[in-house]
């Protein structure tokens, strides 16, 4: 026990560090910019019609972003959580892959797919033969607001849908004989059970959409900014660190607020989106009507979710004079003389090496985390539990704004160090990795540790040779997620990189944000990448979660 | 018996500022199987528990084989211990989980086979080591936590209701062949049920713990034959419990009348309990001769069949009290009047 509260140390001590050091900077910053008091920066946010309008505009854009992906996802979460369907299995997988790709990946994609010589533009001018592409579409809100639906659409339909079909179907029969219609039994049984689920899913995709950030910086256009993009702009373009401080300050104070709405809603416990949906009450589609349903769920998942995954693959082989390599060839390849130019071989192997240094660390943090909390004795097992989630809840443009005020001076220099990078993803990843492996912890019976001991194993032995191997899928997966965050991470990277470090995810934006057909190509080439390496690490996921199927007990 | 090898001393344990256990003291003879029997909550497993070093005292002692346990692990003690629900490795197959022990112990390969193989056999499960543990069936899984205790040859050996989630068949089986097992190698165990039956075909001696007491500890005939108080009485199905007092004419007073005042138990006070055995009572009119004995005039408040017997439910002078009847003569059914004798040899004093 004494063993695994002193591994529990050094967690507390990493958040200390890199968590709330760098938000009391953030903090310190933005009331004191010059170690005097001075809240005039605080003040004009809520003085100037400028900050009003930011503000509105991150709150109604999330909102509509909710609002629509209610609206299209429900339906396909009743289908899927009722119907069993041709490779529905596969249907499944592929929901999952918006879960790990790349923001900036995904805005890429609508890029390709809606830019001036995207597909469907190329489709319209064909057919009505026009000199013009129709859609100045990658620069706009109704691409956002897609891409947005994009991102959230399989989250709200594995949330709802499995909650869904997780309703004892005797509750729905016992309705029906004691004289419901079906209508009824929707109205007044399944969608009040349904509500909190679907509370607890559109609250979290309010959340995202208002910390949304790559997607917004790279689809919304000069006209649109969320408070996201705001901070990063006033910091990075327009060097104003207190206007930045204080704008991340009301970004922290949202962030919060909304979790703790969140933790109040008793959304947390729905938070289980990487569970096994495949056990549902599914009945063989029966009737015209089911039928339709099925298909016309499926075409939307195929042109909301493929479509513009297929442009990207696309767009990454077209070039002007038909089918062509050189983009790919390019990446590795060549220079620029470019101020900040990134060579995207070296940005490759720094996502690489990043990832994988973020893995362990993150590992170790996360299993020492978790050892910690599933211990019946761990004091104040819950209040650790909400504390240590914070990171996730809290905007990664904010936090990697507080690394560059906080960790740039002694005591703590890292302004040059690689570490930077790897403690900023570990930071968001550790605590994927304590949820992962939380719950496989805790489904060990006391008494397999207990029965060990008699045999004569001491604590350690327990861990090495009961503990360690029954958690070894959830670890893989832990791993995996890990890994994935690191490769795809924008919002603390575009701070706390250097041309030097610069991850791949950094690499896309510089390349998007440069004039010309081969940087674009690249862009486009570079994001294939991290879009198939996203898919084999979703297919390893997928192997490790179904061989946990066979070993249960 | 044997010298004591494990001795428990005034052992008190209290969880969230409720007592679990006051005042626990026994000791064990070498080879003696002791059975903590009681109702749920009163502290049985509690007590493994302290005897395994899975949980400490708040006072009181544990001594074996006269070394004070109070600050050895569980893993230093080199006692086995049987848990509920068995908790089998689910990782390892059915032949690690049984070298576990042995393993902890660093026995070399050959002797750990060896070990592993014989201790199989002895729980009649030869073959079975390549066998992943959530491929055995319910009795099976039993054998293997048995097995897997016995192995690196405990010198105590814990059992938690070991057979408290098998149906009710399997049961009966297995109790009789746990016993055998343990006696066939001598082992000293402790071994904790709710189940009277199964205490009673295990046990050397059967301590009874009731309301985080140890009620009485006892040989099982002698326990049922005498039990100690009311409380032990009730638990163990005797409930023909009545008041009776000492009267001035040196006779004991009861609802169904006088009695000679030397009755087995303790000494007559002037607030007794009388304890009619439900094995006790005849018909009056199947009584051959005048056998002396406790006139009891009722009603039949219900006659069920019960197999060897009829369980008979009589209402009589305020009293309810329920007897087992031979099959014939055939006793009156529900709503009669009977009259029943019990036999004065039978009856019992408590306090």
């Amino acid at each position: 026990m004494t063993v695994r509260r002193l591994l529990f140390l050094p967690v507390v001590a990493f958040l200390v560090l890199f968590y709330g050091y760098p938000l009391c900077a953030i903090f310190l910053h933005s009331l004191l910019p010059e170690g005097r008091w001075d809240p005039t920066g605080i003040a004009r946010l809520f003085t100037s019609p400028v900050y009003a309008r930011l503000l509105w505009f991150t709150t109604w854009q999330a909102l509509l972003s909710t609002a629509l992906t209610l609206l299209v996802a429900l339906p396909g979460a009743y289908v899927f959580s009722r119907y069993r369907f041709l490779a529905k299995g596969l249907w499944q997988a592929l929901l999952t892959v918006p879960f790990v790709l790349p923001t900036v990946v995904a805005a890429a994609s609508f890029s390709a797919l809606l830019g001036a010589g995207g597909p469907i533009n190329t489709l319209i001018m064909a057919w009505f033969d026009l000199k013009r592409p129709p859609l100045a579409a990658d620069q706009g809100l109704a691409v956002l607001l897609l891409a947005h639906v994009f991102y959230n659409y399989s989250l709200v339909l594995r949330l709802v849908g499995s909650y869904w079909s997780g309703l004892d179907p005797r509750i729905r029969e016992a309705a029906a004989t004691l004289g419901a219609s079906p209508w009824q039994i929707f109205l007044r049984i399944t969608l009040p059970l349904l509500l909190p689920a679907i509370a607890a899913a559109a609250l979290l995709v309010f959340v995202f959409c208002f910390t949304s950030f790559g997607i917004v910086l790279i689809l919304g256009g000069p006209g649109y900014a969320t408070l996201e993009v705001e901070i990063y702009r006033q910091a990075i373009h327009l060097f104003n660190l207190p206007m930045a401080a204080a704008l991340s300050l009301l970004q922290l104070t949202i962030n919060f607020l909304l979790m703790w709405l969140q933790a109040r809603l008793g959304a947390g416990k729905q938070l289980a989106f990487f569970t096994d949906t495949a056990r549902d009450g599914d009945v063989p589609a029966a009737g015209w009507r089911a039928k339709a349903a099925i298909v016309a769920t499926l075409l939307f998942i195929t042109a909301l979710l493929i479509a513009p995954l297929a442009a990207l693959l696309a767009a990454s082989l077209q070039g002007e004079g038909g089918p062509t390599l050189a983009y790919y060839r390019g990446l590795f390849s060549g220079g620029s003389d470019a101020l900040f130019f990134v060579a995207p071989a070296t940005a490759i192997t720094n996502s690489l090496g990043f990832a994988l240094a973020t893995t362990v660390v993150a590992l170790c943090l996360g299993l020492a985390a978790a050892r910690h909390l599933a211990a019946k004795d761990g004091a104040g097992s819950a209040w650790w539990d909400a504390l240590l989630m914070l990171p996730l809840a809290t905007s990664a443009v904010s936090l990697g704004f507080g690394y560059i005020i906080a960790l740039n001076r002694p005591p703590l220099d890292l302004r040059d160090s690689l570490a930077m990078v790897v403690i900023a993803h570990s930071l968001l990843a550790f605590p994927f990795v304590m949820r992962c492996i939380l719950p496989a912890l805790r489904r060990i019976p006391p008494s397999l540790g207990e029965a060990a001991a008699t045999l004569g194993a001491s604590p350690g032995t327990v861990f090495r040779e009961i503990e360690l191997p029954l958690i070894r899928r959830a670890i893989l997966v832990g791993a995996i997620f890990a890994f994935a965050i690191s490769m795809g991470e924008f919002g603390a990277s575009s701070f706390v990189t250097r041309p030097h470090t610069a991850t791949i995810p950094v690499a896309i934006y510089r390349y998007l944000s440069l004039p010309g057909e081969m940087n674009y190509g690249q862009a486009m080439a570079m994001s294939s990448l991290l879009l198939l390496f996203t898919c084999a690490a979703l297919l390893v996921l997928a192997r490790a979660a179904g061989k946990r199927g066979e070993t249960r007990r | 018996m044997t010298s004591a090898i494990l001795s428990v001393d005034k052992l008190h344990k209290t969880y969230q500022g409720k007592p679990l256990l006051q005042d626990i003291g026994f000791t064990l003879g070498e080879g003696e199987i002791l059975c903590l029997l009681g109702p749920s909550g009163s502290g049985k497993t509690t007590l493994l528990r302290l005897l395994a070093g899975l949980e400490r005292p708040d006072r009181g002692t544990i001594r074996f084989a006269g070394r004070d346990l109070a600050e050895t692990p569980p893993h230093r003690r080199n006692f086995g211990m049987m848990f509920q629900e068995y908790a089998l490795f689910p990782h390892k197959n059915v032949w690690e989980n049984v070298a576990f022990g042995l393993r902890m112990q660093r026995l070399p390969a050959a002797e750990t086979a060896r070990r592993v193989e014989e201790v199989l056999h002895l729980v009649g499960l030869e073959g079975f080591g390549r066998r992943a543990v959530d491929e055995l069936s319910g009795g099976e899984r039993q054998r293997v936590a048995l097995a897997r205790s016995l192995a690196p040859r405990p010198p105590l050996l814990l059992l938690d209701e070991p057979l408290g989630s098998l149906d009710r068949l399997l049961r009966d089986r297995l109790t009789g062949e746990i016993r055998l097992i343990l006696k066939s190698l001598g082992v000293t165990a402790v071994f904790v049920t709710h189940d009277q039956g199964e205490a009673y075909s295990i046990a050397d001696r059967i301590a009874i713990l009731q309301e985080s007491r140890l009620q009485q500890l006892a040989a099982p005939e002698e326990l049922y034959l005498r039990p100690a108080n009311r409380l032990v009485a009730s638990f163990l199905g005797l409930t023909n419990l009545v008041s009776c007092t000492l009267g001035s004419d040196g006779l004991l007073h009861s609802p169904f009348g006088r009695l000679p005042s030397n009755l087995p138990g303790v000494e007559p006070t002037d607030a007794g309990t009388l304890l009619l055995p439900p094995e006790g009572a005849r018909l009056a009119d199947d009584i051959e001769g005048q056998q002396p004995g406790l006139v009891i005039a009722g009603l039949v408040a219900s006659r069920v069949f019960q197999g060897a017997t009829y369980r008979l439910v009589v209402d009589s002078c305020g009293h309810r009290l329920a007897f087992n009847l031979p099959l014939a003569p055939r006793p009156p059914e529900a709503g009669m009047a009977i009259t029943l004798v019990v036999k004065k040899g039978s009856l019992l004093l408590l306090p």
